[in-house]
């Protein structure tokens, strides 16, 4: 195994709202080596995007801030950085995917001219050079006669071209982790694998490692190496993917497995997963998806788990992991 | 585009002409013209041929098409004041009157602006907090009664500035700022919930995210987009400027328009109050064709319509 590119320890976040602090990301670790795509799961609210945005430490002001943890950037310490140097790493070193490429794209400035800001950010080329590397950025993500549509507006393109955009922007420096926040959720359904496919090969070319959050078990397939679930600010299981499917560990990760609509069983109810995530501005004290588990005991309700080793890269976070 | 400004000036243009009508048909309802000019002792033979030489015993109608034409050919007819051809003596005050309403203007401009743009920026701090009392009170206190606030500290008590009159710098900053009051905290107001709008979208985040200096996001990325709505008020602002001319410069014994105007209606001077009317309304036609045009040129969703 390649030495890890990101490093994430014990990380956590808070959120200061009207009604109270909210522990978004509470304790949070994991890797991503280079080349690797790792998948971060969960439903909505449980902290993915939150997780996302403290890597870059660009948390919502006023309010969001980085508790505790540390994040290493290759050998970077990314929390003893300044604001500037911040700056100088975001879009050169680090570069995000939105999910809405609707609104991602500034509606009042040519797409050529937004694939060159960050490059001109970072890099301060001549402007020929910039003029190509605009061109050959487009090329890359397949916008097809790339020196005719440079001059075109956002509005002038479909949701599909505009997300291409999105992601010419966030390769143009060559960043070495690429974070997507559900890429394609805002796609529609025969785009989607158009997108995906063309994030994998770009992947390929560029050797990117890639986080990649979903809550698409499908996407988590076929894109990822290996996964992290997350359930209500913290990640209960992590392992590779092939693993993930065949021996999820978690109760919350089968329960999601679960839930995913299969061809064998089609007159079947759907299977939903009762009760609602806790309230993050006051979590249970023990494990937190307890009060929604099918096989908690009264353990369960008052200890925290620890995490417990199941196979190589294999760790759940649940009392019962391993003895069932 | 062509199509789009040819379709906002014709739009231009029958707004002007409702406005003729409504000139027209006003000036008409206000009495018999010929009690105010006549002799009270005139014969009704006298009246008649009165009659005949000013065209007013033909039909509205006809009436309105010789005023029309004329209009058209800047003849809007002889002020019974002063004597002279009426649009002359508009001309003459209206330079007065761009010249309060300029600076007024470009006061706003450098002031609202950029206290809106940082006041969203920073917001919750203490210019935001400064800037948001300023406004409330600029947009609660009347002109007239800031005008005379402002005479009574600068000019009375102080004796800074001139109380009234045109001809100096220092005459043109108590009315310029008191016409700009009321302006500058609306542009103030606009443009800070403009920017807090745009500072708040995807694309502005993404901006900050591809590691782009923040003086770029904020002016490059957000205020271009937070920008059609700076404009549409700076075209309400410059109207306001006109009409507010008229209390101003009547508060500060500015010889411009405005005062003209006020002065007409007290003479029953009708050829110079139908003279104002329909010149600023080609102003405020002029100012929102401009609008048009400048729309068009920050958006390309206009552009490309």
């Amino acid at each position: 195994m390649t030495a890890p590119l990101l490093e994430v320890e014990d990380l956590r976040v808070e959120l200061a709202t009207r009604s109270g602090v909210v522990h978004a990301v509470d304790g949070v670790s994991f890797h991503v080596a280079e080349g690797e795509t790792l998948g971060i799961v969960g439903e909505s609210g449980c902290g993915k995007t939150m997780t996302a945005l403290a890597l870059q430490r660009m948390l919502p002001r006023p309010g969001g801030r980085i508790a505790s943890g540390a994040i290493r950037l290759g050998a970077e310490d990314l929390m003893a950085k300044s604001e500037a140097e911040m700056r100088a790493i975001r879009g050169r070193d680090i570069a995000m995917i939105l999910q809405d490429p609707m609104s991602s794209l500034n509606p009042v400035m040519s797409i050529g001219a937004q694939v060159a800001e960050p490059i001109r950010a970072h890099q301060r080329p001549a402007r020929n050079v910039l003029h190509a590397a605009v061109l050959r950025m487009l090329d890359a993500v397949r916008i097809p006669s790339p020196a005719a549509r440079a001059g075109d507006y956002p509005h002038q393109l479909s949701g599909g071209m505009r997300q291409r955009v999105v992601g010419a922007i966030a390769l143009s420096c060559r960043p070495r982790l690429l974070i997507a926040d559900e890429p394609t959720t805002a796609l529609d359904v025969t785009i989607q694998a158009q997108y995906l496919a063309l994030l994998k090969d770009l992947q390929r070319e560029t050797g990117v490692a890639m986080i990649l959050i979903t809550h698409d078990f499908g996407i988590v397939a076929k894109m990822c190496d290996r996964v992290a679930v997350m359930y209500a600010g913290r990640i209960v299981e992590t392992a590779d993917v092939r693993t993930l499917f065949a021996r999820p560990a978690h109760p919350y990760t089968r329960a999601l497995l679960e839930a995913l609509p299969s061809m064998e069983h089609r007159s079947e109810r759907l299977k939903v997963i009762d009760g609602q995530p806790p309230d993050l501005r006051a979590p249970p004290a023990g494990c937190r998806f307890a009060p929604r588990c099918a096989v908690a005991t009264t353990a369960c309700h008052t200890t925290d788990p620890a995490p417990v080793a199941l196979g190589p890269g294999h760790v759940a976070h649940c009392l019962l992991a391993g003895s069932a | 585009m062509a199509r789009y400004l040819l379709a906002r000036f014709a739009q231009g243009l029958v707004t002007l002409l409702a406005v003729s009508v409504v000139v027209f048909v006003l000036s008409r309802l206000t009495g018999d013209p010929l009690t105010l000019i006549m002799d009270p002792m005139a014969t009704k033979d006298d009246m008649a041929r009165e009659l005949a030489r000013l065209g007013l015993d033909r039909s509205y109608v006809e009436q309105y098409a010789i005023f029309l034409a004329h209009a058209l050919l800047g003849d809007f007819g002889q002020s019974v004041f002063y004597k002279r051809d009426a649009f002359g003596v508009f001309l003459e005050k209206l330079p007065a009157t761009l010249e309060l309403g300029g600076t007024a203007m470009l006061l706003s401009i450098l002031i609202a602006i950029p206290i809106g743009v940082l006041s969203a920026v920073h917001q919750g701090g203490w210019l935001d907090r400064i800037a948001k009392i300023v406004a409330l009170t600029g947009q609660s206190a009347p002109v007239f009664w800031i005008g005379l606030v402002m005479i009574l500290l600068f000019s009375v008590t102080l004796g800074w500035l001139p109380t009234a009159g045109r001809g100096t710098f220092r005459h043109l900053v108590l009315p310029a700022i008191t016409l700009g009051w009321y302006g500058n905290a609306f542009l103030m107001r606009i443009t800070r919930s403009a920017m807090l709008d745009v500072l708040g979208t995807d694309y502005v985040r993404l901006a900050r995210l591809e590691g782009l200096p923040e003086r770029r996001v904020i002016w490059k990325h957000a205020f271009k987009n937070a920008a059609t709505s700076i404009v549409t008020t700076l075209g309400l602002m410059s109207i306001s400027l006109v009409t507010g001319a008229v209390v101003t410069e009547t508060v500060f014994a500015w010889p411009g328009v405005g005062r003209l105007t006020v002065d007409a209606i007290f003479q029953r001077d009708f050829p110079v109050v139908q003279t104002a009317v329909i010149l600023i309304a080609v102003m405020v036609v002029a100012v929102n064709l401009a609008v048009d045009v400048v729309y068009a040129w920050i958006d390309p969703r206009v552009r490309f319509q």
